[in-house]
């Protein structure tokens, strides 16, 4: 029996293409094993202390000219402060060495556990960034696959035509691949939301609405998240475009496309040649956007009041809640390198000379 | 490729199907929107931290403050007995939403059980010797001897504690455990049935992440007697930034705003802006007087420790500039006292002799001359000191110019720590630095993280700091607010940051007088000449040796929109306080504010009330 399942092991990595799958896999839990570490231990490192954050707003609320005297003042007040501060250390586990917490913080993750947020009323963690995934992957995924499929399309059109337009739709695609996406965002938000009014300028439905499966309101979602998307899209299209314009440019130099030219091809086949050429290399680029979309929806996120990572994050940082803090980073490095490592996957799957490769070592 | 049209077609229009239930739509002229509260929607504890907005709505507490007069809610009367004893009446019409009647168990479980310990009652379980239940509806709190005629207490029971029924609190407390105060959130979308019992106006509605609403308890039980508010529902909504928020109240979605608003004559051109109105009516400076901007100086090092020194700052301050810089204008230069004269307390009790002979005004000349008498300018560029101590609260000082006669000690430069993102902040502190500098003290403006911030001036590591946080100043009594600020030992919260040093003892003796004539105060019955002359000394004190430089009244964001609502509070219609919606430490203002809405949209006529911009 143990030899079978070492025969089996053997054999699985053997395979070169499983060999390689088990390496990336490989780095990225290391990966995610110096992310997580990070993340636990660089709120510790800062000043402060959570629970300074939950006692500091005590009297943030009294009013202004209500008259009446201030409760709570004067004798005593220095220990129960300490005795308050001593419990809720011993609640949330910060009266344990550090090390300890570490290990606890593992056992809490492989549980699913990421601790209370005391911002949201000691609700778990887990459960408010899962929600808040969901915006941000509905977000973020839609924009990668349709910036993906337009961008390269546009981008290997424009270059191939070799009209006036061609060098128009270039520069243009470059602009909007440099523009910070929040930038375009506030102007979206400023231009149709406010001035026109055509759009909602905050948040992901109408307050009057209460959240469910009717129609009305899914439409009424759909017209919060246009403009998000669009700020998102158009920035996205931009990267992709440039990258797909530049590479069929350098594939129609090459020798194939010549000698196709010369055999009198139609025009439509050699750009179909010069794409799947020059696609590979945006395959490769998918990784990169991956990472900076999410950055650019953070931003994005907060303009819109789209309740995504980024609008969570930053409610974290502004309460300091930092179990919230790094749930939210835990999720988002978690769900870049989870993308990553399949576009890894996918790439070792696209690229034929690779695949080859494989199948020759084997 | 035609299946694939055809499968998604069917998709959607299978989508279509399951989601042709029907809307739920609550009519924007039925609810009342609000924003500006700090904590996030999903906790009705009103023990723990972060309790939600909508939470100062299903509980009430016995009394409201408005315009300086105790009005019942719950409690129908309070009344000194003797100087050491209060008698509450509780109303014989309250009662809990599950029928029960509120009795004195509830009040006396409120305050001897869920509050001791608090950090929102800590002072008042010091002073209280036990109470007691007459009747079902008749409480006596019995003070300590040595705590006769109590303000602290009689504050304690007269302000925004929410009452809570025993009978379920006491199955909360049993089954969820220490430290249920803080870990149960008390939605009641989850929570039992039976733990769903409050006695307010409001209940819970429905809430998401962005915002929470509640719906009219239309079997409150104060309603023959009081009136139903006519807001069917109130909500508030949460923003990411300020920004947003203020585009919603110009939109006119939010009704009543607790944000910031710069510039706010320039909301005429927008869509609410013939609606929206101030205390003020639109004149300047809009907004009422709230907690005190102030620098602060760190008492343990020469020569900030040194009163001269405040004064010359605080005669170097061009107030004016700095507000209009900073906050539009709104904000009012602070009164020595510190405490506003718009509060009720603040009008009877400020010492305008003590304000005539020490308010400090921009005069940089005066700042210098104040210098002169007790530095000089060294050919640095400096100013040092003409003779300092040889040693102060323990540590040596050094002589930093041997050559010269006398100790002489630099002024500055140093550096003032302020929170970084608080942009109004950070402007102040950049334009203190250039105040000062024209009288030749150097500061450097230094961005803190907040975590970093409170870190410093708790363990007093700073020389310099920009304070603007809530603490006293949003209380407009002389023994509230006095206390809040004095209270503490370096190190912690307050105490003018080591104005005084438990390890020095008498040192300053002004700082240990101050402090023994608030105990005194704190006993001395209100509306007495003996009241009057204590408040007197300690605002003589404070004026004379100036712990902290004040700099203005933080405005209070105090605005409203009538696109939907009318008859908010205004300085022509001071039927109630202006209370912003995170007013939460009166809720029983806020309750009232409610109470007196009505329903409906009225225009500020524009030719009566036009905006005045303040600057």
């Amino acid at each position: 029996m143990e030899k079978a399942a070492s025969a089996m092991r053997k054999g699985l990595l053997s395979h070169p293409f499983l060999r390689f799958l088990a390496g990336r896999l490989l780095f990225y839990l290391v990966a995610i094993w110096a992310g997580f570490t990070m993340t636990f231990f660089i709120p510790r490192l800062m000043p402060g202390n959570p629970i300074d954050m939950m006692l500091q707003p005590q009297q943030a609320t009294m009013p202004a000219l209500g008259g009446g005297t201030m409760p709570g003042l004067g004798v005593g007040r220095a220990e129960q402060f300490a005795k308050i501060r001593a419990e809720l250390e011993r609640f949330f586990g910060f009266d344990r060495p550090i090390h300890q917490q570490y290990l606890a913080f593992w056992r809490g993750l492989f549980r699913g556990d990421l601790g209370p947020s005391y911002t949201f009323a000691m609700r778990p963690v887990a459960e408010i960034v899962s929600r808040a995934l969901v915006f941000s992957l509905a977000l973020v995924l839609p924009v990668l696959l349709l910036s993906f499929m337009l961008g390269n399309w546009i981008g290997s059109v424009a270059a191939f035509s070799q009209r006036g337009t061609s060098n128009l739709v270039y520069y243009a695609s470059l602009v909007f691949a440099q523009m910070p996406f929040y930038w375009f965002a506030m102007i979206l938000s400023f231009v149709l939301a406010l001035k026109a009014g055509w759009f909602p300028f905050y948040g992901w439905h109408s307050a009057e609405l209460t959240p469910n499966w009717s129609f009305s309101f899914i439409l009424n979602v759909a017209w919060h998240y246009t403009l998000p998307f669009l700020a998102l899209l158009v920035g996205s299209v931009g990267i992709w475009t440039t990258g797909m314009f530049s590479m069929t440019i350098y594939e129609m130099r090459s020798d194939y496309i010549l000698y196709c030219q010369q055999l009198g091809f139609r025009p439509r086949k050699l750009r179909i040649y010069a794409k799947r050429n020059a696609m590979l290399p945006q395959y490769t680029g998918i990784n990169l956007i991956l990472g900076s979309l999410i950055g650019q929806t953070a931003l994005t996120e907060i303009v819109f009041g789209w309740p995504g990572l980024g609008t969570l994050g930053f409610r974290a940082v502004m309460n300091r809640d930092y179990p919230l803090l790094l749930g939210t980073f835990l999720v988002t490095v978690a769900v870049v390198l989870v993308g990553n490592f399949l576009m890894d996957l996918l790439y070792g799957i696209l690229d034929p000379r690779i695949r080859t490769g494989y199948v020759e070592a084997r | 490729m035609k299946w694939c049209w055809r499968g998604m077609v069917f998709l959607v229009l299978l989508g279509l199907g399951v989601a042709a239930g029907a809307q739920v739509v609550i009519p924007r002229e039925d609810i009342l929107w609000s924003g500006g509260y700090w904590t996030q929607p999903g906790n009705w504890n009103p023990l723990g931290w972060g309790t939600a907005w909508g939470t100062f709505f299903m509980y009430e507490p016995l009394f409201a403050w408005v315009r300086g007069q105790i009005v019942g809610i719950i409690g129908e009367s309070i009344t000194w007995i003797d100087p050491w004893t209060i008698e509450i009446k509780i109303r014989k019409e309250a009662t809990w939403s599950d029928g029960t009647p509120i009795t004195a168990e509830d009040v006396i479980y409120t305050f001897d059980h869920l509050y001791p310990g608090h950090w929102k009652n800590l002072g008042y379980a010091a002073r209280v010797a036990y109470s007691e239940a007459v009747d079902a509806k008749t409480v006596r709190i019995h003070l300590k001897e040595e705590f006769p005629n109590s303000r602290v207490v009689w504050g304690t029971l007269t302000g925004g504690t929410l009452i809570l029924p025993k009978h379920v609190w006491e199955q909360i407390e049993a089954e969820v455990g220490f430290p249920y105060e803080w870990v149960f959130n008390n939605d009641w979308s989850q929570i039992k049935p039976e733990w769903r019992v409050a006695s307010g106006m409001y209940f819970p509605f429905d809430w998401t992440y962005e915002y929470e609403r509640l719906i009219r308890n239309d079997n409150w039980w104060g309603k023959d007697l009081f009136g139903l508010p006519e807001p069917k529902y109130i909500g508030h909504r949460y923003f990411a930034t300020n920004y947003a928020a203020n585009v919603a109240f110009e939109r006119g979605e939010i009704d009543w705003s607790g944000f910031y608003y710069p510039r706010i004559w320039e909301i005429a051109d927008k869509p609410a802006g013939k609606y929206v109105n101030t205390w003020t009516m639109r004149k300047p400076p809009y907004f009422p007087h709230s907690s005190v901007v102030e620098i602060v100086f760190n008492h343990n090092i020469y020569p900030l420790s040194e009163p001269w020194l405040r004064q010359a700052v605080a005669y170097a301050l061009n107030y004016r500039d700095i507000s209009v810089v900073s906050v539009s204008g709104y904000a009012e230069q602070a009164l020595v006292t510190r405490i506003s004269p718009q509060s009720t307390e603040g009008a009877r009790l400020t010492d305008w002799d003590v304000v005539d002979q020490y308010q400090p005004y921009y005069d940089p000349n005066k700042a210098i001359a104040i210098l002169q008498q007790h530095c000089f300018k060294h050919t640095d560029g400096f100013w040092y000191t003409k003779d300092a101590p040889e040693i102060w609260r323990g540590q040596p000082i050094e002589d930093q110019l041997p050559d010269v006669p006398g100790r002489n000690v630099r002024l500055g430069p140093w550096k003032m720590i302020v929170v970084y993102g608080w942009t109004d902040s950070m402007m102040q502190t950049v334009l203190f630095q250039r105040d000062l500098g024209e009288i030749g003290i150097k500061i450097e403006p230094v961005f803190l993280e907040m975590g970093t911030y409170t870190d410093r001036f708790m363990s007093m590591n700073f020389e310099l700091m920009h304070f603007c946080m809530g603490g006293g100043g949003y209380d407009g009594s002389f023994h509230g607010n006095y206390s809040w600020n004095y209270t503490g030992t370096p190190g912690q919260w307050q105490n003018f940051s080591g104005w005084y040093h438990p390890d020095f003892p008498g040192e300053p003796e002004s700082a240990w007088e101050f402090a023994a004539l608030l105990d005194q105060l704190d006993i001395t019955p209100e509306y007495t000449p003996e009241e009057k002359e204590i408040t007197s000394k300690l605002q003589l004190i404070l004026a004379r040796e100036m712990p902290t430089v004040l700099v203005f009244y933080n405005p209070y964001w105090y605005s409203f929109s009538q696109m939907y609502w009318h008859n908010w509070p205004t300085m022509e219609n001071p039927y109630c306080d202006p209370l912003a919606p995170w007013a939460t430490g009166n809720p029983g203002g806020m309750q009232f504010l409610i109470r007196h809405l009505k329903k409906g949209p009225e225009p500020i006529p524009e030719d009566k009330y036009p905006w005045i911009p303040t600057f």
